[in-house]
């Protein structure tokens, strides 16, 4: 059996339960963002949304550390959250 | 096109296992040393042959349709190469021959 | 840590966490393929077919018998026994009342097309029942087994992912995938896990993408909240566009076998093989007939009639046929699902099923046999290495002999009982149990070897034993099937021989192997 990487059960945390988050984040983030009609661009975040998920697992355990890995994954939360933000902002939505 | 399609899988996956010096070690009676030349034409051939299968089943299936049964060909051909590796590695050069002479007959048959 | 030595932990962790579960999965799922033919074994009173009987024949009995019965339907449906469906059954659709509640009630029937009268069919679930484990689960709510079976979809994505970056040359790797002179479980593990590869890929994805409106629902709660919104844009995608609504003024409906031989002329060649009227008895009454595809992702387009006139229809197209997005998910779900297939494609389907349960079983083994070769060097720890190698046998060959017990059930419990198929369902968890039970009683008596023999002949005898349980309790036999030429009941009883000898013949190799470490009670036996 290798070695395994640092700070697992943090990892796995972030995998799991910030993956969760993040790919839903970012699939939002998508649907506000892609040029098309409201439903045809959910229904494709959505099918989008495994593969950020997937990213993200393997993000969270190839990172050098288990800070790194949170970092990474709350960043990209962030930046989805207010990429939403700023087209719900100009949709007059909020 | 079933029949020529799958024979021409099993043809080019036989010349990509055996452009591997150790399949050749076994599967050969007398280890025949390539150079680095013919290795790699065996190779091209190889996948020559494979994109030959995926443009048969494309034409005969359409594109879709025909995607899936090259996936499921090269399961079932790789299958028959790896049970063939492990327990009877002489077998290959006759299954290479076998399927050569199967694809150009159903070829010419359009089977 | 290099990036392929954390890939590689990556890989053996999310496949081992989840194993169990997705080794349940894939063999539950591989099940469904043949859904259908399971089902029509499992009600053995359905009686032979006669081929002599014609097409028409049959749509004017299945008439008959709804004339009968289904007087106030708002939607009836005649599903003729070609292609994939071994069955001959009316379907009909009561109208929402409050007895029936706000969809209404779909009755069926299946019908002995040389009487014209229903077949009194035992109540079972059939291979449907098998065919929703591998998602549903059994026992715990909806919700909860969604997220359970997509979080397991999930690590395998997972696993799929790192396996191929750790096997970066991985056509070289697996031409000369022998890695000792000694076969080995990796080597199996490996040949499951790539040969399929794009099988395992898709249909994992699709796996996932076809529970994505239980699983993330956040996504498109963000652009239409939940409630009222949410079902709306579910009702838009999932819900069949309703071209001609019912108008409440009663005009006889033509009778459909005067259409049929219409239908089959601008078929192409192909066979009609359901006949459906929307509003019958109605003046905006539609008479669908469908079109059996010979194969293709792109499914026939059904023919449309007028039902009062006769006229050809042209309905109004599904907007949703336009959706991009729509159309992708549902050639995923058409992929997922091998719908489109034929038998051929079909049995690959259902090999590919059952190589990726044996990549879940041979990667449990794996990591099992690894880490008492450790143990062995250090001596510590043996206690959760027991624990997982009577699992695992319980699991590996556990939910086969519960599948077999499941059969068996359907023919040995009363067809009187009550509750009957929740009894069938039942019984395959009871022996499921009862297969789990049984390494940790025999723990001390035997080695692990022979507990693994003892389970392989038992599924040998189980599933061997399954075409005679057929003669036994049924007027089907499988000299007769084969003689009659009924694939479907012929091709249940010979699988399941196949089957058996498949144990048989592992039992057979496992006899022969010398164990490593042979002592009655140490956690040693099955040798790499």
């Amino acid at each position: 059996m290798r070695r395994s990487p640092d700070a697992v059960l943090s990892r796995s945390i972030a995998a799991i339960v910030g993956g969760y988050a993040v790919s839903n984040l970012v699939a939002i983030a998508f649907a506000a963002a892609l040029p098309m009609a409201q439903a045809e661009a959910v229904m494709t975040s959505m099918m989008l949304s495994f593969l950020f998920y997937a990213l993200a697992a393997i993000w969270a355990f190839s990172a050098k550390t288990a800070m790194l890995s949170w970092a990474g994954i709350i960043v990209t939360g962030v930046i989805a959250l207010l990429i939403w933000g700023m087209y719900s902002l100009a949709e007059g939505l909020i | 096109m079933m029949i020529s399609s799958f024979s021409l899988c099993l043809l080019g996956l036989c010349l990509l296992s055996l452009a591997t010096k150790r399949n050749r070690k076994n599967a050969l009676p007398n280890f025949i040393k390539l150079s680095l030349l013919q290795t790699r034409a065996l190779k091209y051939f190889g996948f020559a042959c494979l994109i030959a299968t995926a443009l048969v089943l494309a034409g005969a299936k359409g594109l879709s349709l025909g995607l899936v049964y090259l996936a499921a060909w090269v399961t079932l051909a790789a299958l028959t190469q790896a049970l063939l590796l492990s327990y009877q590695p002489r077998g290959v050069p006759l299954l290479l021959g076998a399927s050569l002479t199967a694809a150009v007959i159903s070829l010419a048959l359009k089977v | 840590m290099s990036f392929r030595h954390s890939m590689t932990w990556l890989h053996t962790w999310s496949g081992l966490v989840l194993g169990w579960l997705l080794y349940f999965m894939f063999v539950t799922g591989s099940t469904g393929y043949f859904d259908e033919e399971i089902l029509r074994w499992m009600q053995p009173e359905i009686p032979l077919q006669e081929s002599s009987i014609s097409a028409s024949e049959f749509i004017e009995t299945a008439e008959r018998r709804l004339d009968q019965v289904a007087t106030n339907a708002t939607e009836t449906y005649i599903e003729l026994p070609l292609g994939r469906s071994p069955f001959f059954s009316i379907w009909w659709h009561e109208a929402a009342t409050p007895e029936t509640g706000p969809r209404g009630l779909w009755h069926n029937e299946k019908l002995n097309p040389n009487t014209g009268k229903p077949v009194i069919t035992r109540e079972t679930e059939g291979g449907e029942f098998l065919y929703r484990l591998h998602y549903a689960l059994h026992y715990i709510p909806g919700w909860l087994a969604y997220a359970l079976t997509s979080l397991a979809a999930m690590f395998m994505l997972v696993a799929i992912i790192s396996g191929v970056i750790i096997h970066r040359r991985i056509f070289k790797d697996f031409f000369s995938f022998r890695r000792n002179k000694q076969r080995s479980w990796l080597d199996l593990h490996n040949l499951f896990g790539v040969l399929p590869l794009p099988f395992h890929l898709m249909i994992t994805y699709s796996g996932l993408m076809l529970l994505m409106f239980s699983t993330m629902l956040p996504v498109p709660a963000s652009s239409y909240g939940v409630g009222e919104g949410l079902r709306a844009i579910y009702d838009e995608v999932f819900t069949e566009h309703e071209s001609r609504s019912a108008t409440g003024v009663s005009i006889n409906s033509k009778p459909t076998v005067s259409l049929y031989k219409d239908a089959l002329k601008r078929s192409d060649g192909g066979l009609i093989n359901y006949v459906a009227i929307k509003h019958p008895g109605d003046k905006n009454a539609v008479i669908e007939m469908g079109v059996l595809a010979d194969e293709g992702i792109d499914q026939h387009k059904p023919i449309h009639y007028d039902g009062v006139s006769g006229d050809l229809y042209e309905p109004e197209e599904d907007p949703s046929e336009h959706s991009p997005a729509k159309s992708f998910y549902d050639t995923m779900e058409i992929l997922h699902e091998g719908l489109f297939a034929r038998p051929l494609l079909r049995w690959l389907y259902f090999l590919s099923g059952l190589m990726g349960a044996g990549m879940m079983a041979t990667g449990s083994l794996l990591w099992a046999v690894n880490r008492r070769k450790k143990h062995t060097v250090s001596g510590a720890g043996l206690r959760g290495l027991a624990l997982v190698d009577r699992l695992n046998l319980g699991t590996i060959l556990g939910l086969p002999i519960a599948i077999a017990a499941y059969f068996w059930a359907n023919r040995l419990l009363p067809v009187d009982l009550a509750s009957r198929a929740h009894w069938e369902m039942n019984s395959l968890f009871i022996v499921w149990g009862l297969a789990l039970i049984h390494p940790f009683l025999r723990w001390k008596k035997t080695s692990l070897k022979n507990l693994w023999c003892e389970q392989l002949l038992f599924a040998t005898s189980v599933y061997a034993l399954i075409p005679v349980l057929n003669a036994a309790t049924s007027e089907h036999h499988l000299g007769k099937a084969l003689v009659h030429g009924d694939w479907v009941m012929a091709g249940f009883d010979l699988s399941m021989l196949v089957l058996a000898m498949c144990f048989a013949i592992a039992a057979h190799k496992l006899r022969r192997r010398i164990p490593i470490l042979g002592t009655a009670n140490s956690a040693a036996g099955v040798s790499a």
